[in-house]
This record gives C-alpha cells, sequence and structure tokens, in this order.
C-alpha cells in the first residue's frame, strides 16, 4: 500500500501572515472513490470539490481510478450503441405480422 | 438479487421525457393513427420497431422475449395513443413504452444460471484508514489498443450482464438508455438516492471488471 491519504506537504518558504493550512488532514481514499459520480456530476459543494481536488494533486492511484472510471462509463455507452448494428435496422416481417394480427384481436 | 419496487408505474404515467418536438410528418402520422388507419399502424411499426428491437435487445437477452416486448409496447402504445400528450417525440414516449414493458418482463424471469455475484466482492476495497487496499493502475491510453474494436464490445457486455441484475438495470436505463434518475426511480419503485448509489456501485464493478483487460501494461 502506497497510495497517500495524508502525504507530507511540499516544502513552502515560511509565511508569517499566512494562516498556515497545508497541515489539514486530507480526505481519505475510501471519501474520494465513494463521491467520484457526484464529483463528475458537479453535485458537489465547491469546499467539497476543493477537498476533493486537493486530495487528487497527491494521490496518482485516485486520479487513476476516476479516469478508469469515467472510461467504463465511456466503453459501456460505446458497447451497447454500436454502430455497427444499427438503431433503426429492419423489423422482422414476422414481428410486423405478429403485431398487426395482436392490434386487430385488441381492437 | 430482484429488481426493487412493487409496483411498475405505467410510462404513460411518468413524467414527459424532454420534449424535442414534433416534426409536421409525425402529426399526420399521429393523426391517422388516431384515425385508426391500419397503414399507419403498419408505417408506425416499421418507422419505429428497429429501435424499440434494439433497446429490448439490449435489456433481455433471448430474441424472443426481446421481439415480445416489443410487441407488448405497441400493443401498450396504440391502447394509449389518446393519452399521447406530443410534448415529446413520438419516438421517445414509444423508448420509454419499450423500456417499461422490458422491465416488466425482466421482473417475471428468474435470472438464467447460478446465484448472483455480489456486489460488494466488486466494490473497491480500503484499509482501516481509508486508503485503497491497492493502487489503482492506469489503462491503455484508448482502454482497447491491441484488441479488435468487436472484442471490446463484445467483453463490455458481457461483463455489463455479470453486474448483479438490481444494478445492472440501474446501469442500463441510465447511462445506456438515458433515462433520467427520476424516471428511473419512479420505474423501479426506488428513491432517487437509492438509484444515484446503485448506478455508482454498478459502474465500480463494471470497472472492476473490466480492469483486468484494459490495465496497461507495465513498460519493460
Amino acid at each position: 500500500m502506497t497510495s497517500p491519504q495524508n502525504p507530507p506537504p511540499p516544502p513552502q518558504p515560511p509565511r508569517i501572515t499566512t494562516p498556515d493550512t497545508s497541515r489539514r488532514p486530507y480526505i481519505t481514499c475510501r471519501e474520494v472513490l465513494d463521491f467520484v459520480m457526484a464529483y463528475l456530476d458537479g453535485e458537489l459543494t465547491p469546499e467539497q470539490k476543493h477537498e476533493f481536488e486537493r486530495h487528487l494533486a497527491v494521490c496518482p492511484s485516485c486520479v487513476n481510478y476516476l479516469e478508469t472510471y469515467k472510461a467504463t462509463v465511456r466503453l459501456g455507452k460505446q458497447a451497447m450503441h454500436d454502430p455497427d448494428e444499427p438503431a433503426t435496422g429492419n423489423v422482422p416481417e414476422g414481428l410486423i405480422k405478429a403485431i398487426r394480427e395482436a392490434r386487430r384481436h385488441q381492437a | 438479487m430482484g429488481l426493487a419496487g412493487n409496483t411498475l408505474v405505467l410510462m404513460t404515467a411518468l413524467p414527459s421525457p424532454p420534449s424535442q418536438g414534433q416534426d409536421a410528418s409525425e402529426a399526420l402520422l399521429l393523426g391517422r393513427l388516431r384515425e385508426g388507419d391500419d397503414a399507419a399502424f403498419d408505417e408506425l411499426v416499421r418507422l419505429a420497431g428497429g429501435r424499440m428491437l434494439a433497446v429490448a435487445r439490449r435489456m433481455l437477452h433471448r430474441e424472443e422475449d426481446a421481439q415480445d416486448a416489443v410487441q407488448e409496447a405497441f400493443l401498450s402504445a396504440f391502447k394509449s395513443l389518446d393519452r399521447f400528450d406530443g410534448r415529446s417525440q413520438l419516438t421517445t414516449w414509444l423508448h420509454r413504452i419499450t423500456v417499461n414493458c422490458c422491465l416488466m418482463r425482466m421482473r417475471s424471469q428468474r435470472r438464467r444460471g447460478g446465484p448472483e455475484r455480489s456486489i460488494d466482492d466488486l466494490l473497491p476495497t480500503f484499509l482501516s484508514d481509508g486508503h485503497q487496499t491497492r493502487n489503482t493502475a492506469p489503462w491503455q491510453p484508448d482502454a482497447a489498443s491491441g484488441i479488435e474494436r468487436t472484442e471490446v464490445r463484445d467483453l463490455v457486455r458481457e461483463k455489463i450482464d455479470e453486474l448483479p441484475e438490481a444494478y445492472r438495470v440501474v446501469l442500463l436505463l441510465r447511462d445506456i438508455e438515458e433515462i433520467s434518475t427520476e424516471e428511473t426511480a419512479t420505474a423501479l419503485g426506488l428513491s432517487v438516492n437509492a438509484v444515484k448509489t446503485r448506478l455508482h456501485r454498478a459502474r465500480q464493478a463494471l470497472r472492476t471488471l473490466l480492469e483486468p483487460h484494459f490495465v496497461a501494461r507495465e513498460t519493460p
């Protein structure tokens, strides 16, 4: 396990007048993965989005997870909407006939 | 795990799908349908049947079931023509009815094969401190290099079919049929939050199933 949860902050020049936020704990990988969909759907508050991205900035594993999550959604759509299988393909004549007959019985 | 919800609401009672307006030829066809013109019914079947069959084939596995669902959808639509308010396209309305007929058919069928895999086995795992149990590796840049496109398609379909049914159906409705969260919730008798949770877990589970096939090979 090498995924950083609270990696050491990068060295910063001392700023006496700026509040030190670099020690604030990072959200965990679990929280990031739980909120991937909400992040992609733009449903996080600005503060949540900031914390989410602050974690991503130091966690390549969660960046990979986010990218592969997006790839999964894209692959699913592509697989089920294959252009080689036209959505408006021919309707089997037998089905047209069955629908016609069923409609007459329905009437 | 079966589909949730005890009552399946007829699509005609669901909120209207996003309006794209009716074109003139569709309005003419609708007029002929409402007058009971036999040729117009055949025309509608030929016009919309292919798309409806594609939807049914995505949701149901057997061709016979898919064709039966499309037939049911047309008969349901014919009975409800007076209730079609024209705020959406006729084909969009038929799409929703087809999805509903497929859902009813899915609910009445037991999933073929053995017991389903637990969704928990397909979700990411964490250590007690919240770290991922193992690091996530990147996938190939195009997520498919070295594999024929049709192979990728078949692989992804196979993995979608491996999802537990309650999750597969939400993924199909939301990601594939692009039905809104609210409509999906109504159709399945779930809360909006439950639909969101199931969709997220379904995507995570599908990601887990696809990972071994797409993870980038380490360069020597």
